[in-house]
Parts: structure tokens; C-alpha cells; sequence
């Protein structure tokens, strides 16, 4: 369980999240974080709390055995279209990200190709092993992580006084779309959806549990925002499109066998983002498959729908790749995030909905 | 039937390895076909105005490190009306792809600072494969020349040029050093000033020297600063050691070589409004000449000289900066951490700045002597 939530949280790293932020560095930022920290742990709690009364069981098969047709389809539909999204921000801007830094030459189709095709035999496999992939990957990256993490923040060139500028500014009341991307780190949990069925007992999630994942989150979102202007300056930090990229590329490592400290970092992210893009497309998979199966695609006594389903996943992303530009990438990302609390309300919905269908 | 299975799968997996060899790889140019561009000059053009001129200094692999005695190197020159325009161009000068993964110093005219910083920087900083942590100099006379001159002593798979600023050879508080991430920082921030390394050659170009610093603002003539005034600046942001002190006492001439550097500054405001700065020194050093016999039991006396000398000094820079109405310590930005956010804090700092008072506390501590007292 643990390491769903960790993986978003370090995910958001790599993806937009950080630069909402630094955008919206003047208008609230700190105090929308620190709101965020409190909704995100207590929504984790309730989602937990509402799971443990369905032990081992998938939210489809909740909600096909405790609610009317027509409630259940639309719901389902809704959050696998919304996992899909997630997990296709994640992909293009690494896709992006890796094409500006590493490899200028490599075409975006052809990046974007090699991730699709990676992640589609992760998709295919089934639950137990992707939450074994996990685990396995999520370990072995984790002192990866935390050399990076203590390496960027006790370099000599970074500047507290730009961080106590940036604190400075928290007499401003906190601002919609922080708030929303800073939440979108707590968001891991909602992938009990389909990983439910493997908790056959109830998860225990006291106080001590509480404390860890929001000492976590918090310990992330303050690196996640503070360190790139301790590197980059409060003035103008808005204006760089992977704030934290630039951030690990100004660190250097004098007798490191890789002097500049970019190449581990997107490496090592390159296996979070990994994860995190396997995961959302592995659950966004499943509920598709809940919904809907396609007797007519049978073939040789093997029905062939989650392939079908694979292969869109694949011809749509490639497309928004070639036709969408940073920009617009920016623009899309921080909307879907927006539309995040929709998607708790809907969640919680149709929990209590399930709660009362089968009374317990 | 089962024969036949195997037989298929077999012909599937032959078909599947003749398609890797129809791979073309991933648009990834091989190393043989690169040219390592490790420097990078910008000069204003000599022919037109508002053009540049870019050199690019690369570096020739060499098959062995031992046969080889000099390094080689390749100089490319053009001009265009943009530093993406010239390096363009550059591309067509040689049969190989430019690299700039390895670009480690990236030298500017001092004539293009004063306006130019941000055309210049703005171009390096946009490039995702320069590194942030290359090095930013001002060059003397020209970039070109400095790239181009070559120092006797370098050996051949090492850069002088790179060497001065990255601490694993020369290590000497008269020479700054700013990764480009630090200048570009800087040089957008309110409250502080960035600095930069002045790199001179001489005349036949067998000699780098860096010595002095040059505060740049936008918009203004960058001030340069005299070797002694970098030493000073460098004693106190960087707290860097390894200079030395010459006072006076009873007629001797004693030398103090100053080891370890420790400095903090506040600035102290009263009502919202800054009134003075204080900073603190704590240096550590032993004596290092003298016309005379030293006693051990002077060395009190000889701690509380190298105090006001110390103190000297470093007021004697603080004001000198002060005067210009430059920051390169970054006072204001210090004065900025103490208070909210508002539109006004750093109108009330810049008003404030040209006449507050300095308080140099400097408290000197001599271990030694040196080997004979």
C-alpha cells in the first residue's frame, strides 16, 4: 500500500506539479500546500476506511454487486478515462523532458514508442505482478532517491535566502490550482481500486500510519517546490519549463564518476515515472475490462479484448504526442487537475452508495 | 501437429531477429561522428553592430594519453546576427556533429555585459544539453583570444581554462567562480549583483590570468573589481582562506597568512526599516614572515593588529560596492527574507542601501608562528 503512494508522490516530481507551483509562487502557494497535506491524508484515511468494509474486493465488483447499472457504467467509465489521462500526462511530458535533455536527435514518435511498448507488457500482466514490479523497482530506486535528495540539498550553491524569500510570501491567501496539484501527490491511494483484491485483510490505518505518509508528503512537497528556487532564484523561476530538471543539472558532483548529476536524476526518474505510468494504466485497463468485454473478439478460444484495449491506449498516445506541444501540455494538465475534487465526490459517491446497497 | 507448432514458432523467431538487423537505431549519432565543444566565446562582431561573434573552442580526441604531448584543439570562428545563426554555421565548417554536452566554460566580450547579458545567457540556458554548471567568465580584450591561447603547462586531456574555476587544481580566493545557473540567478534577482571572473591572456598566449571580478548589472557598466577587492569579495561570500595580512608592530613587518574564514552578516532593522549591517568574522591563520624575532607571548597583540587590519579591509570593500550602489554580497536579498512579501520591501531596501552604516566585528585567531618563532 505503502508504495502506491509513494510512487505519485515521487512521480509528481518529474511531471507538472512542480510547476504549477513555482507559477503560482506569489499567489498562495504555501498556505494551498499545507492544505493540501491535511485533505490528502484525510482523504487517504477515508478511502482506506471505506475499502476495509469491501476486504479483497475490486471497486467494479462493488459496485456491480451493491448498485443499479445505469450508476455503476458511467462511474466506472469516468475514473478509467481519468486514470488514463494521468498516466498520459506522466508519458508525454517525460516524453518531452527526455527529448530536451538527453537524446535532442531521437524523434518524440519514436520515444514515445519505445515507453508504449515497454508499459504495454506491463499492462498486460496480471495484478499481483505489477504490484510486485513495484515493489521490487520502488526499492531498488528508493537509495537512488535519497542520495539525490541529500546530494541536491547540502550543495554549497544552494541559497537558503531565496527559499526565505519564497516563505516570505505566505501572507497570501491560498489559490484553487495550487491546491489541486499539490493534492494530486496524496492521489497513490485511489489505486486500491483495483489493487483492493489483494488486501484480504483489513489495512490498519492508525495514527502511526498517518504520520509516516504525511511526514512523506509534506517532506515532498517542500522539496518539490523549495528546492528549484533555492537553485534557480524566486524572480524568474516561472519561466522554466522543467523547474526540477535544471534544478539537478546545476548540481555537481567534482569526484562523482557522472559529473553532471542530470543524467542519474532522469534515470532514476525514468524508472518512478515508469511506475507510476504502469500502475495508473494497469488500474485504467482493469476498469475498462470491467465494463466492457467484447464477446465478438474471440479468437482461437481467447478473448482478445484487453489486447484491443492495449493497443488504443497506445495509437492514442502517440497521437497526442505528435500533435500536442508543451504548451498545450501545461494548459491540459493543470485542467485535469482542477477537476480532481470532482473526481474524490465521485469516488466517495459511489462508496457510500455500495455502503448503503449492502448495508453494512 | 505438434511438429509443426514448433515449426511456426521457430519461423517466427527467425523472422523477429531478421527485423532487428532492419533497425536503424534510435537517430543516436555515434561517438566517432561528434566533435566535443568545450568552450564556447561570444565577442561583439567587428563588422556590424548588434551582430556576435562565436568561437568555439574542441577539443581533438586523442587515441593515447601518453604519446601525446600537447593537447589539440580546433578553433571555429564566425559571426552572425545571432549566437544560434553563427553556430549554425559553424556546423558546416566541419564533417561532424557539434556536441555541447561537455561545454565547461562559457566566456563572454566584457563589452557585451553591460546590455547584452540576457540575449547571451538566454541562448545557453534554452540549450538543454549545455550544462547549468558550465562556467561563466568575462573575457578580456577578447573571447576569442583567451580560448585560443594555450598554456605551456597544459597537459594533453586537461583544459587549463577549466581548471582555474573548478577547485581540483588551483585553489586561491582571488579567482571567482559562477556556474551559469548561479549567474543567471543571480543576475534576475533583486537584492543581490552576480560576479564574474575576468580571464585575461598575455600578449603571445601562453598565459591565462584570473585575478579579478567583475560585478555586472543590467544596464549599467559592469564595475570591475581590483584583484585585492576579489579577494576581499570572495573572503566574505565565500569564505574562502589562504591570503595574507601585512601589519605593522614596533617597526617589524609581519605577514599573516590567513587559513580558515568564517562570516556572517545580518542586517539590522528597526521598524521595518534597515538601519545597519552587521558582520561577523572569524578567521584563524599563523604568521608566515617577519623582519624579526616573534615571541609567543605577543600573540594576543598580534591578533588584535591583524583584527583592524582585517577590518580595513573589508570596510574598505563594503563601501567601495556601496558607492556604486551595488550588492554582490546580497544584502537586499537578505533584507528580503526578513520581512513579507509586498510591493514595497525592496523600493524601501534601495532606498535605504546607499547610506547604511557598516559594523565589522572581525575577531582574528593566530595559531602559530610558522616552524621557527
Amino acid at each position: 500500500m505503502y508504495y502506491l503512494i509513494f510512487v505519485t508522490m515521487f512521480a509528481n516530481i518529474i511531471a507538472t506539479v512542480p510547476r504549477i507551483l513555482v507559477i503560482e509562487k506569489e499567489k498562495g502557494v504555501i498556505l494551498s500546500m499545507i492544505a493540501a497535506v491535511f485533505v490528502g491524508i484525510i482523504f487517504t484515511y477515508y478511502v482506506i476506511q471505506l475499502f476495509n468494509k469491501f476486504s479483497g474486493q475490486t471497486l467494479p465488483d462493488i459496485l456491480k454487486s451493491y448498485s443499479p447499472k445505469w450508476f455503476y457504467i458511467p462511474v466506472i467509465l469516468y475514473f478509467a478515462v481519468t486514470w488514463f489521462i494521468a498516466g498520459i500526462i506522466t508519458l508525454i511530458t517525460y516524453v518531452f523532458l527526455f527529448t530536451t535533455f538527453v537524446s535532442l536527435e531521437t524523434s518524440l514518435i519514436v520515444t514515445a514508442l519505445a515507453f508504449v511498448i515497454i508499459i504495454s507488457f506491463g499492462m498486460l500482466m496480471k495484478s499481483g505482478s505489477v504490484l510486485y514490479t513495484l515493489e521490487i523497482v520502488f526499492v531498488l530506486l528508493l537509495p537512488v532517491i535519497v542520495f539525490l535528495f541529500i546530494k541536491i540539498i547540502t550543495d554549497e550553491n544552494l541559497e537558503w535566502d531565496f527559499i526565505q524569500v519564497a516563505m516570505m510570501n505566505i501572507n497570501t491567501t491560498p489559490s484553487y490550482r495550487s491546491f489541486t496539484a499539490a493534492s494530486y501527490l496524496f492521489i497513490g491511494v485511489v489505486n486500491i481500486v483495483i489493487f483492493n483484491s489483494f488486501f484480504k485483510e483489513k489495512l490498519t490505518f492508525g495514527f502511526k500510519q498517518m504520520t509516516i505518509i504525511s511526514t512523506v508528503g509534506a517532506l515532498v512537497l517542500f522539496i518539490t517546490y523549495f528546492i528549484p528556487i533555492g537553485f534557480n532564484g524566486f524572480e524568474q523561476i516561472e519561466h522554466m519549463n522543467f523547474p526540477w530538471v535544471s534544478t539537478s543539472d546545476s548540481v555537481r558532483m567534482k569526484y562523482g564518476v557522472i559529473e553532471r548529476v542530470v543524467f542519474i536524476f532522469i534515470i532514476t526518474f525514468l524508472g518512478i515515472s515508469f511506475l507510476s505510468l504502469l500502475v495508473h494504466w494497469h488500474v485504467s485497463l482493469k476498469l475498462f475490462e470491467s465494463i466492457l468485454h467484447f464477446n465478438k473478439l474471440k479468437w482461437k478460444n481467447k478473448n482478445w479484448t484487453s489486447y484491443f484495449f492495449v493497443i488504443l491506449f497506445g495509437v492514442v498516445s502517440i497521437y497526442l504526442v505528435s500533435i500536442i506541444d508543451e504548451f498545450e501540455l501545461f494548459k491540459y494538465a493543470s485542467i485535469f487537475y482542477n477537476t480532481l475534487p470532482i473526481f474524490y465526490f465521485i469516488l466517495f459517491l459511489s462508496l457510500f452508495v455500495a455502503k448503503r446497497g449492502a448495508k453494512v | 501437429m505438434l511438429i509443426f507448432r514448433r515449426k511456426k514458432r521457430f519461423f517466427l523467431f527467425v523472422i523477429f531477429i531478421q527485423c532487428i538487423l532492419l533497425l536503424s537505431g534510435c537517430g543516436f549519432k555515434d561517438i566517432d561522428n561528434r566533435l566535443f565543444v568545450i568552450g564556447v566565446g561570444v565577442d561583439p562582431s567587428e563588422k556590424e553592430e548588434g551582430h556576435f561573434k562565436v568561437t568555439l573552442k574542441i577539443s581533438i580526441p586523442v587515441a593515447s594519453i601518453k604519446e601525446e604531448k600537447k593537447p589539440s584543439y580546433q578553433y571555429l570562428v564566425h559571426e552572425g546576427e545571432n549566437i544560434e545563426e553563427a553556430v549554425r554555421i559553424l556546423e558546416t565548417h566541419t564533417d561532424k556533429v557539434l556536441e555541447f554536452g561537455h561545454t565547461k566554460i562559457i566566456l563572454v566580450n566584457e563589452a557585451l555585459l553591460e546590455n547584452n547579458i540576457k540575449d547571451v545567457m538566454d541562448y545557453f540556458v534554452r540549450r538543454g544539453d549545455i550544462q547549468l554548471i558550465a562556467w561563466v567568465g568575462a573575457a578580456k580584450a577578447s573571447a576569442e583570444e583567451v580560448l585560443r591561447a594555450e598554456p605551456k603547462a597544459e597537459e594533453a586531456v586537461s583544459t587549463s581554462l577549466i581548471k582555474f574555476f573548478d577547485n581540483t587544481g588551483t585553489e586561491s580566493p582571488y579567482i571567482v567562480s559562477t556556474f551559469l545557473f548561479e549567474f543567471r540567478r543571480n543576475s534576475h534577482s533583486l537584492g543581490i549583483d552576480p560576479v564574474l571572473p575576468i580571464i585575461e591572456t598575455n600578449d603571445d598566449g601562453s598565459q591565462l590570468i584570473v585575478n579579478k571580478s567583475l560585478i555586472v548589472h543590467e544596464g549599467r557598466a559592469p564595475y570591475e573589481l581590483s584583484s585585492r577587492l576579489t579577494r576581499e569579495y570572495n573572503s566574505l561570500e565565500n569564505s574562502l582562506g589562504g591570503y595574507s595580512y601585512k601589519v605593522e608592530f614596533e617597526g617589524n613587518n609581519i605577514v599573516l597568512n590567513i587559513g580558515k574564514n568564517k562570516v556572517k552578516y545580518k542586517v539590522i532593522t528597526d521598524n521595518q526599516k534597515p538601519i545597519s549591517i552587521n558582520v561577523k568574522l572569524e578567521m584563524t591563520g599563523e604568521i608566515i614572515e617577519s623582519d624579526k624575532d616573534l615571541s609567543l607571548n605577543n600573540l594576543e597583540k598580534y591578533n588584535e593588529l591583524a583584527e583592524d587590519e582585517v577590518k580595513k579591509h573589508v570596510m574598505e570593500f563594503l563601501t567601495t560596492v556601496q558607492k556604486e550602489n551595488l550588492d554582490p554580497i546580497g544584502f537586499g536579498l537578505e533584507y528580503r527574507t526578513m520581512h513579507l512579501n509586498n510591493k514595497d520591501t525592496m523600493s524601501k531596501w534601495n532606498e535605504a542601501y546607499l547610506d547604511l552604516p557598516f559594523d565589522v566585528k572581525a575577531d582574528v585567531h593566530l595559531k602559530s608562528t610558522g616552524t621557527i618563532e
